[in-house]
């Protein structure tokens, strides 16, 4: 008896302790799809208001015409896509090396890549940037794609990953004569898919959220601003309060995409955090 | 050629685009970076002519309340935010465990991640706000008196540390979640036939289980800690900056208002000797066969 | 054979247009209507912006082209810096003074030509010319020169039973304690008196006043030849004591800098000229009934602080002869009629600050009523030295004054603590 009521309390609990937590978790996206359609008027009152008196879907159109956002959309996508297949290619041609392929220096190599994940940002930026203007790529996309094209992250998902295909698949295939790079492409590769993808979402996010070092390069091409920066732009350019729901309404503008991209890819982006128990690159 | 050189040749030339992107990108940049610390560069002048200070900035920086300041609020964040949402993540993982609709409970905890940093900031510094924000009116509700949280230099950090850890709830949920998964249920049935309590049984079998995950995702989180920027960036403003100061926020203003980016530099140098030897403990727990043995 | 001729000519010329083609790049921190224009509401032009300007410009030279290169004035330093060190450059800038020394110092800026610096020494004011000479040298057309006044809704006195705008800062206290409000938490609902907080301009928002108070007490942040810092003075202590007051009375705290003037539930804010185009933008037809501007109370003597603005041309630049070119048209040269300069009807027109040209001052000073204000300061003001380091300083200050303000340090530790940081960055610069 006494067994059942505490086991009854410890489920109460669980549930009020998740849907407590549960709902600080979504409550804050919530207020902003709520606020985002109030007057700016209505957003500072006090005491803040729930829900808008009547959706101002006017903010929408109203920012969408001052601010570039399908050009923001647009280079997010070409910069975080472009990145995510290079980064997955990459890193397969390197795992399958780390993972199958003897040869000097493999130890030290791998430590040296693992080595470079642990390198802080800041370190890179004015270099980079005066690399790039020196080789004149910094007013186009390659300067937001080329200085993240490989990850060490990904080079270690990948070579987990393939040390778990059989040798056999491999030794095989050699002795039939294939040549490395045809035993790769034809069977590596397609093997590895399933973790390719989920790298590809992986880095897709992490990309897609980079911030700082965009937004350095495109102060000086505005035309490549990405959709973090476009976020850090509006709450500069509409500062004052009378133009919050502007600001409001654009970063809804701008968070959705990721966010509906999420909810149909859920599943390969939790298995890659699950495989490398990395949430980025 | 022999045998051995054709493979290293054929290893290399698949391991060619990695290479060649650390020389161009990473390796130039370091180099640079470092020659750089133990130069004084304003950023105007060439680099090359720039004066040669030795370790000058080194020590300035070891002297500077600043960059103290933030070097000890790194810390505290990077501590705070790691063990907090690790605990949380632990906590939630297991009364989330084998509970229905977990897709929509996975969409919930990661939303925040996904979501870029500066739009994380921005949001929760509306909600911070003393008057209109929607915390302080929530807690008036209780009687608690509402506060100043991101212009109140005791209470800024603290403020950015939540915003923090909201975000970061999703990865160690995941992973635990994970980690519980991979447990036999066989030992819970063992445990529960020797009579065990709950309370045991977490603390003899789940805990200890799970310690690889653990310090896995305490080295790794406290890795992420220190890099924050985004966040800071936005949230922080104009408050006293000893009190939000972080290191990644220092390097920043050092370089870019101050104008004396070889002392930033030198700061990212000492970043890195930190992560380094915080690395080495998560290769570490890398070789004890932590994440490996979870997707057998 | 003619044709052939012709038509090699045609080509020829062609490409000599085509290469023949400048682009000047044109950094600014305006945004906006500052860029774009100010309209009706039916969308018909009312004031031009930076780039109709600019596009009169290319329609008389057919070569040149100009972009605008917008940059929020809180990176404005580090993107002149990247861009300089990487080749990438703008042609012009719209210079806050305050860099210019560090800048002129690495030989960034170059020098005005003679004919420009002549002219900009007899046809402007002399508060403006000294922001724009930077060791002795004219680097080159000053933009604008900006006082500090103090900023009051009417309504809000008039709810309070306060008749005008306080004199001395003793009034401005004793103002205040009337005017702000608190609800049952404790919580100020409305601040008699607001300094901003969390926006780009905080620095100067914070600073400026503290220097207007410091000179109205009789003392100096620096000595003659910027090199030591005179804020352990028993004045600067007291121009600190004065802001302090102001928290220790309840009479604002530093949640303050999240309202806003623009929601009416801040009755005081000490500010410059282009703030009051912003509120002028904010309360429309409401503007003249609510907005009330008065010189900065003061402690002992009338005074106040201006900072400025100037044109200037980088020297790395590969079209610095036709950059000035532009300028001297742009900011030099008089209309047909008014005898205004473009630059000069930008500024009082849109931009909202004092344009610093004598001529166009004189016009303006009649067409605009708030601006009056602003310019009768200009006899009290002092400008913000040009001293190196000057925006580390500066920053070094408001960390004082804000730690002060928290009750952290006592303000004459606060001084005490200014004037050594600053004295080391000094030291290290020389």
């Amino acid at each position: 008896m006494r067994r059942r009521t505490t086991k009854r309390i410890i489920s109460v609990i669980k549930y009020i302790l998740i849907s407590l937590i549960g709902f600080i978790m979504v409550y804050p996206f919530l207020w902003l799809l709520s606020s985002s359609l109030m007057t700016a008027r209505e957003f500072v009152s006090v005491p803040p208001k729930l829900v808008p008196e009547a959706p101002q879907w006017g903010n929408y159109s109203a920012v969408l015409k001052r601010v570039p956002f399908f050009r923001y959309l647009l280079n997010s996508l070409i910069v975080a896509t472009s990145i995510s297949i290079l980064v997955a290619f990459t890193s397969a041609l390197g795992g399958y090396a780390f993972a199958k392929m003897d040869f000097t220096g493999k130890k030290p190599l791998f430590r040296f890549i693992l080595a470079t994940m642990m390198f802080p940002n800041f370190l890179f930026l004015i270099p980079n940037f005066f690399l790039l203007t020196k080789i004149g790529w910094v007013d186009t996309y390659l300067a937001l794609i080329m200085p993240f094209a490989v990850s060490g992250y990904g080079i270690f998902l990948l070579r987990q990953f393939i040390i778990n295909i059989p040798s056999e698949l491999v030794e095989s295939a050699r002795i039939d004569g294939a040549s490395q790079l045809r035993i790769f492409m034809q069977i590596i590769v397609p093997l590895s898919l399933p973790a390719m993808a989920t790298l590809v979402l992986l880095t897709f996010v992490a990309q897609w959220n980079n911030f700082l070092w965009p937004m350095i390069v495109t102060s000086f091409t505005p035309s490549l601003t990405t959709i973090p920066v476009g976020i850090a732009k509006l709450n500069l350019s509409f500062g004052s309060l009378a133009n919050q729901h502007l600001v409001l309404a654009g970063m809804v503008i701008q968070i959705l995409p990721v966010i509906l991209l999420f909810v149909f890819l859920q599943r390969y982006y939790v298995k890659g955090i699950v495989m490398t128990g990395f949430g980025g690159i | 050629m022999t045998r051995k050189g054709r493979e290293n040749l054929t290893a290399y030339l698949f391991l060619s685009p990695i290479l060649l992107f650390f020389a161009v990108f990473f390796c130039f940049a370091v180099g640079f970076s470092v020659l750089v610390s133990f130069k004084n560069w304003n950023m105007l002048d060439s680099p090359i002519s720039a004066p040669f200070v030795g370790l000058g900035n080194y020590f300035s920086l070891f002297t500077d309340p600043l960059f103290r300041a933030g070097l000890l609020n790194t810390i505290v964040f990077a501590l705070v935010v790691t063990f907090t949402s690790i605990t949380l993540a632990l906590l939630v993982a297991m009364a989330l465990f084998k509970l229905k609709g977990s897709a929509v409970w996975r969409f919930i905890f990661f939303a925040p991640m996904i979501t870029p940093a500066v739009a994380v900031g921005k949001i929760w510094s509306y909600l911070y706000n003393p008057s209109y924000g929607v915390i302080n009116h929530v807690l008036g509700w209780f009687n608690i008196p509402a506060r100043a949280w991101l212009s109140d230099p005791n209470l800024a950090l603290f403020s950015i540390m939540i915003v923090a850890i909201w975000s970061g709830l999703g990865v160690p949920m995941l992973i635990f979640t994970a980690g519980l998964d991979s447990i036999p249920t066989s030992y819970y049935d063992a445990a529960r036939i020797d009579g065990s309590s709950k309370i045991r049984t977490f603390f003899s079998i789940t805990l200890p289980l799970l310690k690889p995950t653990t310090l896995f995702l305490i080295v790794t989180g406290m890795i992420n800690a220190w890099q924050t920027f985004d966040l800071i960036y936005i949230m922080g403003g104009a408050t006293p900056a000893k009190s939000i100061q972080l290191v990644s926020t220092f390097m920043y203003s050092t370089a870019f208002s101050y104008m004396q980016m070889g002392k930033a530099l030198a700061a990212s140098v000492i970043l890195f000797i930190i992560s380094l030897i915080t690395t080495f403990l998560a290769l570490r727990s890398f070789r004890k066969g932590g994440m490996e043995s979870y997707y057998a | 054979m003619k044709e052939k001729a012709i038509l090699v000519l045609l080509i020829l010329f062609a490409s000599v247009l085509l290469f023949s083609q400048t682009t000047l790049v044109f950094q600014t921190h305006w945004s906006d209507f500052r860029v774009n224009g100010i309209f009706d509401r039916d969308g018909n032009l009312l004031y031009p912006g930076l780039k109709h300007y600019l596009e009169e410009y290319e329609a008389l030279n057919p070569g040149v082209k100009i972009e605008i290169r917008e940059v929020p004035f809180g990176n404005y330093l580090q993107q002149i810096l990247v861009g300089h060190m990487a080749g990438k450059g703008a042609d012009i800038y719209n210079l806050y003074s305050l860099w210019g020394v560090q800048l002129a110092e690495s030989n960034v800026l170059a020098h005005a030509p003679e004919h420009i610096s002549s002219k900009v020494k007899s046809d402007f004011s002399s508060t403006s010319v000294q922001g724009a000479t930077i060791n002795g040298v004219v680097m080159g057309i000053p933009a604008e020169v900006n006082t500090y006044a103090l900023i009051y809704n009417k309504k809000l006195f008039e709810e309070a039973g306060i008749e005008r705008a306080p004199e001395t800062w003793d009034e401005l206290v004793e103002f205040g304690k009337l005017l702000t409000k608190k609800d049952s938490r404790g919580i100020i609902t409305q601040y008699g008196f607001a300094f901003p907080m969390l926006e780009e301009s905080s620095v100067s928002d914070i600073v400026h006043p503290y220097f207007a108070l410091l000179y109205s007490a009789g003392g100096e942040p620096f000595n003659s030849d910027l090199t030591k810092s005179l804020l352990d003075s028993p004045e600067a202590v007291r121009a600190l004591e004065a802001i302090v007051e102001l928290f220790e009375e309840g009479v604002t705290d530093t949640a303050g800098g999240l309202f806003d003037f623009t929601q009416k539930n801040v009755a005081m804010v000490i500010k410059a000229p282009w703030y009051v185009s912003y509120l002028k933008e904010a309360f429309g037809d409401e503007y003249e009934d609510i907005v009330g501007i008065a010189p900065i109370p003061y402690i002992d003597t009338p005074a106040t602080s201006a900072y400025t603005f100037f044109y200037s041309v980088h020297s790395g630049s590969e079209n610095q002869e036709e950059a000035w070119k532009f300028l001297e048209w742009f900011a030099l040269e008089y209309k047909e009629a008014p005898e205004i300069t473009r630059a000069g009807e930008l500024g009082a027109q849109v931009i909202g600050v004092i344009p610093p040209n004598e001529k166009d001052l004189e016009y303006f000073k009649t067409k605009l009523a708030d601006l009056q204000e602003y310019v009768s300061l200009l006899d009290f003001a002092t400008s913000e030295p040009n001293v190196t380091q000057g925006d580390q300083i500066k920053k070094t200050i408001m960390d004082e004054i804000v730690a002060a303000m928290n009750c952290m340090k006592s303000p004459e530790q606060a001084m005490k603590d200014a004037a050594s940081k600053i004295n080391s960055i000094l030291q290290s610069a020389n």
